[in-house]
């Protein structure tokens, strides 16, 4: 028994120092190997921490009852240095083979508290951490603790920093994402990040601000690209996209790029972006603020340019047409606000529903159309008279069609059909008023 | 003693009066005497008006005179001195309390002459600045000993005042206090001038000018241990030596900036040293450890480990000069070949302990030197010596240090060593403990072998248990007691 202590005892110092001597590790993982020939266990290549199967169970076993030997010591503070120090090697193990344990995490931030360790290497350990179970709440939530005590620590204007700081917590949210599809924690973790860094420094209306959303929004296009369809990326996007709203900054070198892109599918020439914004929407009855023309541009790149990409290179993605519908929507309601008007959707739910009963809608012949009940008349508002729901109209069922054709595959023209009745009913257009 | 600490405490106990009652009360609550007063503060005060207050403590006075003091039959019994002899016996925890049992025995208690040595390593979190200026307030020149050991929160201010309320202290130990920064050994060098042994391991904070000052001040000096003092340069150590003939034991693990000069230093003008701890001292080369084998014979206790930049020239002077090493660590130095350890093992035959990790050149031979020369090897390892073969291990069981002595073998590491290695060993009597961690050829059998041969010998190997691990969360019932009645 004794001589198995002293045995787990080595392992677990082995790691401790490990972790303390390469502030570089990348990776740590159980590798499954049953075989016990007198090897250490503890393995390490190129920056890759590893432990072989055949001791986690005991290892851990022991962990669990010292750690839980010692907790009522901890909680109380009355621990000496060295049995901190004991602790401090306990956990980073129990950690590693078994993250979902809250108690631990707990112990670790009365550590902190203590000051017996420093934050430093509580990053690395939960990178570790979430290099090998990546959905780990437990490990992300203490993430964020040690990420607001480093953001207190930062001076407000101290900006590089922060922004230090935000690189590292992008590349372990990345990594995370990376390992596992739909990892709701990571993406939230990330959000959670932007946000405080917003808060912490106020910084919105400096051009620092927009350019960390687009370098972010550059890379949620190539994020999204590789992983077509998980939601969890478009939603990063959609946030930050929301973000632009706070910042009346003017980056024109990239919203100029965008506006020569639009102007090709717009038909329209303008020589500043209000310009083309007021050419697209007609003259606001109130200032225009910045930040919506910025919001408007991009919303607008994104469904002209991007959506279109997507959609021809990925075909029967769902989470596509989602977006689209985000798009479109969001499109809608910043022009309402631009010409300050309430947007009444006289959503048709009678339609709705006989339309639900009724499985059979044939959208290229047309029948669909003399189906639904005839919409009462109404005038048009200063939104729908503008020439850029002219062009949405177009765009949209000139894309509908298009993907509703005989070559496509069914998935898509399933989508495309949903999207259609999405767009007559919720956002009551008829194809009658394309009349472009 | 007694007699005269008697005329101490007669004038003693006018002063200590008021603080009586206060003591009493705090060390209810399990406090001790040299705690901070505003903690005791902290307590909710009834809610008395002071008129109040002033009649309730007369009457406890007149009530308490009855039965306390001289008229108890243990007070009566015995003199005062002897009570004072029986509590010098006593612990830290156990005068404490003492103190709580009555106003003469709180007196007696806590008089300094039970005070001269203390060690507050159990309390270090709760020691902190006014606590160690009570305690010098409270010894005074009883004080001769004291550990800090681990009471991070001490700072100068407090060691200032205990420096000049105990002017006699000859052992002090502030092991990790690591606030301490050299203004405290400025004032200890003003007035403690018999200090003996000082230990400022971990204090980083600590650099030559402390060593500077000691030097002036305290000529006594015959321990200091600087270990992990990064600040210390051979300027501070070899004004140190200059200051202190009398040293006796140093010490400075991780001092990296420690060269062969300061070495050299020390060599010179320390010639009574017996104890050097050099532990990861990079930069010391050859010639320093000469200068040491020359002119301190006495050397018993020699620590190089990590001192990568010896060579054999090294271990041969220590051979020629220090016939009495009995301790001798040499992990890291990866140039020592067998034919210093040939050396060294013809002269030194007082050799009990020796730590070889690392000395990646060493062969068998070197074992079989060492099994001719130091019959009194206790403890030997030889970790990551990747050359030792199960020959080496033959001749080391032989020796006549195996059969009596050797306690403790660390062979982990050694790639060559097989099974044939423990069967040798099964005729070590004494052998205590083996440490196999990744020695690939062992194998369980021949652990077991081993194990049947040396039954209470502890081999350390990376073999998972035989027996399944208890369950963690401890064990469930399977059926509910109800069930299991049916």
């Amino acid at each position: 028994m004794e001589e198995d202590n002293a045995m787990y005892e080595k392992i677990l110092i082995d790691i401790k120092n490990l972790i303390r001597s390469d502030p570089n590790l990348k990776d740590f993982c159980i590798v499954p190997i049953n075989e016990n020939k007198n090897k250490s266990p503890v393995l390490y290549e190129e920056h890759n921490l590893g432990l072989e199967l055949w001791c986690v169970k005991y290892v851990y076993a022991y962990l669990y009852k010292q750690l839980f030997k010692l907790r009522r010591l901890l909680s109380k503070n009355r621990l000496i240095q060295q049995k901190s120090e004991e602790i401090d090697k306990y956990l980073i193990s129990a950690l590693l083979i078994h993250p979902e344990v809250a108690t631990f995490w707990n112990m670790r931030r009365e550590l902190v508290e203590y000051g017996v360790i420093n934050l430093d290497i509580e990053l690395l350990l939960t990178k570790l951490v979430l290099s090998n179970k990546s959905k780990s709440n437990e490990a992300f939530a203490y993430r964020k603790w040690i990420v607001s005590k480093l953001m207190k620590g930062i001076y407000k204007h101290d900006v590089v920093s922060t922004l230090a700081l935000l690189n590292q917590e992008f590349t372990v949210t990345e990594m995370a994402a990376q390992n596992s599809p739909n990892n709701y924690h990571a993406w939230n973790h990330r959000m959670w990040c932007l946000q405080s860094a917003f808060v912490k420094h106020d910084f919105a209306d400096t051009p620092m601000y927009l350019n960390l959303v687009f370098e972010q929004l550059d890379f949620s296009i190539r994020w999204i690209q590789s992983h077509i369809s998980e939601h969890a990326g478009f939603h990063y996007r959609q946030y930050l996209l929301k973000c632009v709203l706070n910042s009346c900054c003017s980056v024109s070198e990239r919203t100029g790029k965008i506006r020569c892109l639009l102007e090709t599918f717009a038909h329209i020439k303008a020589c500043d972006d209000e310009g083309f914004v007021q050419q697209l929407l007609g003259r606001s009855s109130t200032c225009v603020n910045r930040s919506m023309v910025n919001f408007i541009l991009l919303l607008l790149e994104d469904l002209f340019y991007f959506m279109d990409q997507l959609n021809e290179l990925f075909p029967g993605h769902e989470a596509v047409w989602y977006h689209r519908r985000f798009l479109i929507f969001h499109i809608l309601q910043i022009a309402h606000e631009y010409h300050n008007v309430v947007w009444f959707r006289n959503v048709n739910v009678s339609g709705l529903m006989l339309n639900s009963n009724d499985n059979i809608i044939n959208v290229d012949s047309g029948l669909s159309d003399t189906k639904y009940p005839k919409l009462p008349k109404y005038e048009l508002d200063a939104v729908e008279s503008s020439y850029l729901y002219k062009i949405l109209l177009k765009f949209e069922f000139e894309h509908i069609q298009g993907n509703s054709l005989s070559k496509c595959i069914d998935a898509q023209r399933e989508l495309a059909r949903r999207h259609e009745k999405w767009l007559h009913f919720i956002l009551c257009f008829n194809k009658s008023n394309s009349f472009i | 003693m007694s007699y005269a600490s008697r005329n101490k405490l007669e004038s003693a106990r006018t002063q200590n009066e008021e603080d009586v009652d206060v003591v009493g009360r705090s060390t209810r609550h399990r406090r001790h005497w040299w705690q901070t007063k505003n903690k005791r503060n902290k307590r909710p005060i009834p809610n008395y008006n002071s008129m109040a207050v002033d009649s309730v403590r007369k009457n406890c006075l007149q009530l308490t005179k009855g039965f306390n003091e001289d008229d108890a039959p243990i007070n009566k019994k015995l003199p005062k001195e002897l009570i004072l002899r029986i509590f010098s016996y006593l612990d830290v925890v156990s005068l404490c309390r003492c103190a709580q049992v009555s106003k003469s025995w709180n007196v007696l208690a806590l008089d300094g002459s039970n005070w001269q040595r203390i060690d507050l390593f159990d309390f270090q979190k709760d020691v902190e600045g006014p606590i160690i200026e009570n305690i010098s307030r409270r010894c005074g020149g009883f004080l001769r000993q004291l550990s800090l050991r681990g009471c991070q929160s001490i700072a100068d201010g407090s060691m200032k005042t205990l420096a000049q309320l105990c002017p006699n202290v000859e052992d002090l130990n502030l092991n990790g206090c690591k606030k301490i920064t050299d203004t405290t050994c400025q004032s200890l060098s003003k007035h403690c001038s018999k200090l003996q042994k000082l230990n400022l391991d971990s204090c980083s904070a600590i650099t030559d000018l402390s060593l500077k000052s000691l030097s002036d001040g305290c000529p006594q000096l015959s321990h200091i241990n600087i270990s992990w003092c990064s600040n210390i340069t051979e300027s501070g150590v070899e004004a140190l030596a200059r200051g202190c003939p009398k040293l006796k034991s140093f010490v400075s693990k991780g001092c990296r900036q420690i060269t062969s000069r300061a070495v050299i230093c020390l060599a010179r003008f320390c010639e009574n040293l017996e104890i050097i701890n050099l532990l990861g001292c990079s930069n010391i080369r050859d010639e320093a450890v000469q200068a040491l084998a020359e002119k301190c014979s006495k050397v018993h206790y020699l620590c190089l480990s990590g001192c990568s930049k010896l060579t054999d020239t090294s271990l041969i002077a220590l051979a020629q000069q220090c016939p009495f090493l009995s301790t001798l660590e040499v992990a890291g130095c990866s140039q020592f070949t067998d034919a210093a350890f040939q050396a060294l093992a013809r002269s030194c035959r007082y050799l009990e302990k020796m730590d070889l990790d690392e000395c990646v050149l060493i062969t068998d031979a070197t074992l079989i030197h060492l099994s001719m020369g130091c019959p009194r090897i206790e403890y030997l390892t030889l970790s990551h010596c990747e050359l030792i073969t199960d020959e080496g291990i033959r001749h080391l069981s032989m020796s006549p240090c195996a059969a009596e002595n050797l306690t403790v073998l660390e062979l982990d590491n050694c790639p060559l060593v097989t099974d044939a290695s423990l069967e040798h060993l099964t005729s070590c009597h004494n052998l205590q403990r083996v440490e196999l961690y990744d020695c690939q050829l062992i194998t369980r059998v021949g652990i077991r072998r081993l194990r049947s041969h040396l039954p209470n010998i502890k081999v350390h190997a990376y073999f998972a248990p035989v027996t399944p691990p208890p369950s963690a969360g401890g064990s469930r019932q399977r059926y509910c007691r109800c069930c299991a009645i049916l």
